[in-house]
């Protein structure tokens, strides 16, 4: 398989500022060891791509960055994660989560109209009158390339919607929040190729003001939207770089195997 | 092609059987909603008996040919009402701390716990709301309630007996709200209250109202234990919580070794009966309604 870099999408990671350092971290469910000394750095207001074979601890880094990992019994962590110099263990884990948006694999809108699916976030921290409710609802449907084609049914149901439409609710729902990082753990996989290029186009363009992290198992998709690629195998961080590179050029032999898709 | 014909006499004879089954339960209802319908409107049709005079009558004589249904009517909805009251918060708060506080505990230790209770026979409750219940209005109040017994002590004994029926359900409606619609209210920032109380509470709406409406119909139809304790006056309407009163089941009971078959008091008693019977369609009614509006809203 011949993953070649096709967008001229990219930009250089070398002038960003660093969003997220991750320092000497491991992670454990149990007795199992899920991550294993990692050590990666992901560029502010970059798009930045985990890839790598099922169970490779990509996901579950992912979700350390939220602390979604908290909800999981018998967790343990080693090692530092910084946001900005803030450890995300040190912080209150609601308030990291209103400044971390995240977007899952499956759309999950809420059984609630468009209007309340996207003002859920907010109006949990403040009091969102009619007026500001109507301008957060417009900014962020519009970010999500979704407002056009709801912006006359915002009081029907998300659920009402097709798939790739609710991913973009979601994503729309994500940023009513104003987080500076999102999250998203394999946002196309349950989407057609359609909605998939959609949400592509959509992450392209959030991470030019957001720093933008995705977990994905299509390598087309992480050269189609990431500016830096990182590669896990077995909880360990194999390889990480600009995109262009590691795929033009990896440098370990289990990221060549892998890219020719001698694994998965 | 051999095999095609043992396997079509299958299909058939599985088809007749499931079929007669189904055919069967119809029978039984329809008979039985026919029956009671034939005699408890022969009251009207046959003995002359005025309905409105039925229904609203305040007083329940049948020595003075006194047909007056309204008491027995007004002691049912009330402990309905009131131990639906009682039962509520109680089994939807513990059914949150088990479904979103404390699952493993839930599970293990007080699902078994609250199904012993499902299990415990009226009678035992029934003992347990004369013995305590009653003795406690009875000392708490002191002469305005002089045995203690009334509306007050049946709905709270009825509160006790729907509470597991509720909480069950209860929990089962919680568990069934979908993890993700959790998930995506952390991931928003939102705290375990904030997202019980907005996501799970909300979207479990429709379960929940079915889980009450359920412990109502069976509050409304449990003779052995309230007639126990609430007094059985059927004479004359109750004026308070702390009056002994009658609900249409205990009346019902009470009546029937009194009644001569093919009297006026006999058919009385079938009226009082084709009344729970329409009850409990209208419960079912109001059960299906809930469950198609929610079907509605979850898309």
């Amino acid at each position: 398989m011949d993953a070649t870099i096709t967008g001229d999408s990219h930009r250089s990671i070398a002038g960003a500022e660093t969003a997220i350092t991750i320092r000497d971290f491991d992670l454990w469910y149990g007795d199992f060891q899920a991550l294993k000394k990692i050590n990666l750095e992901i560029p502010r207001n970059r798009a930045t791509a985990f890839i790598g074979p099922s169970g490779c601890g990509k996901s579950t880094l992912l979700r350390t960055f939220n602390r979604m990992c908290d909800f999981v019994e018998s967790v343990r962590t080693e090692g530092t994660i910084e946001f900005d110099g803030k450890d995300i263990f040190q912080m209150d884990a609601n308030a990291l989560r209103v400044y971390v948006g995240m977007v899952f694999q499956h759309p999950n809108p809420f059984p609630m109209s468009i209007r309340e699916n996207i003002l859920y976030g907010p109006r949990r921290m403040r009091r969102i009158s009619k007026s500001e409710g109507d301008e957060i609802c417009e900014r962020c449907l519009t970010r999500a390339a979704l407002w056009d084609e709801v912006k006359d049914d915002l009081d029907k149901s998300g659920l009402g919607l097709s798939g790739g439409q609710q991913q973009r609710l979601c994503i729309a729902r994500a940023l009513a929040t104003d987080p500076e990082i999102l999250l998203m753990d394999e946002p196309t996989s349950a989407l057609d190729p359609i909605s998939t290029s959609m949400v592509e186009q959509l992450m392209t363009e959030l991470a030019e003001d957001h720093t933008v992290v995705v977990v994905t198992h299509n390598m087309q998709q992480a050269t189609r939207v990431a500016d830096k690629t990182a590669f896990f195998y077995l909880g360990e961080l194999i390889e990480e770089g600009p995109t262009r590179e590691l795929f033009g050029n990896p440098r370990q032999q289990r990221t060549q195997e892998y890219l020719s898709g001698r694994f998965s | 092609m051999a095999n095609l014909m043992p396997k079509r006499r299958l299909e058939n004879i599985g088809l007749g059987v499931t079929g007669f089954c189904v055919a069967l339960v119809a029978l039984v209802v329809v008979t039985l909603i026919f029956m009671v319908a034939q005699q408890g409107l022969t009251t009207f049709f046959v003995d002359g008996l005025n309905p409105i005079d039925f229904f609203f009558g305040q007083n329940w004589i049948p020595e003075q040919e006194r047909y007056g249904a309204l008491p027995m009517i007004v002691g049912s909805f009330a402990v309905t009402l009131l131990s639906t009251a009682f039962a509520l918060p109680v089994a939807i708060g513990s059914a949150i701390f088990v479904v979103e506080v404390a699952p493993s505990f839930g599970r293990r230790v007080f699902q078994p716990f609250i199904e012993l209770l499902v299990g415990i026979p009226s009678v035992v409750y029934g003992v347990l709301g004369l013995y305590v219940i009653n003795a406690l209005i009875k000392a708490i109040f002191g002469d305005a309630a002089p045995t203690g017994a009334g509306i007050l002590s049946g709905s709270l004994v009825l509160a006790i007996m729907i509470l597991p029926t509720i909480t069950t359900l209860s929990m089962d409606a919680l568990r069934a709200v979908p993890n993700q619609y959790r998930e995506g209210s952390y991931a928003l920032g939102c705290t375990r209250w904030q997202t019980t109380w907005h996501v799970v509470l909300k979207s479990a709406l429709p379960s929940l109202m079915t889980a009450v409406i359920l412990g109502m119909t069976r509050a409304f139809g449990e003779t052995l234990a309230v007639q126990m304790v609430i007094g059985g006056v059927e004479r004359s309407m109750p004026m308070g919580l702390l009056d002994p009163a009658s609900t249409l089941t205990a009346a019902l009971t009470a009546g029937l070794s009194n009644a001569v078959s093919g009297s006026v008091y006999y058919h009385a008693l079938w009226s009082l009966g084709l009344i729970l019977l329409a009850m409990s369609l209208i419960f079912i009614l109001i059960i299906h309604l809930i469950g198609r509006k929610g079907a509605k809203a979850n898309g």
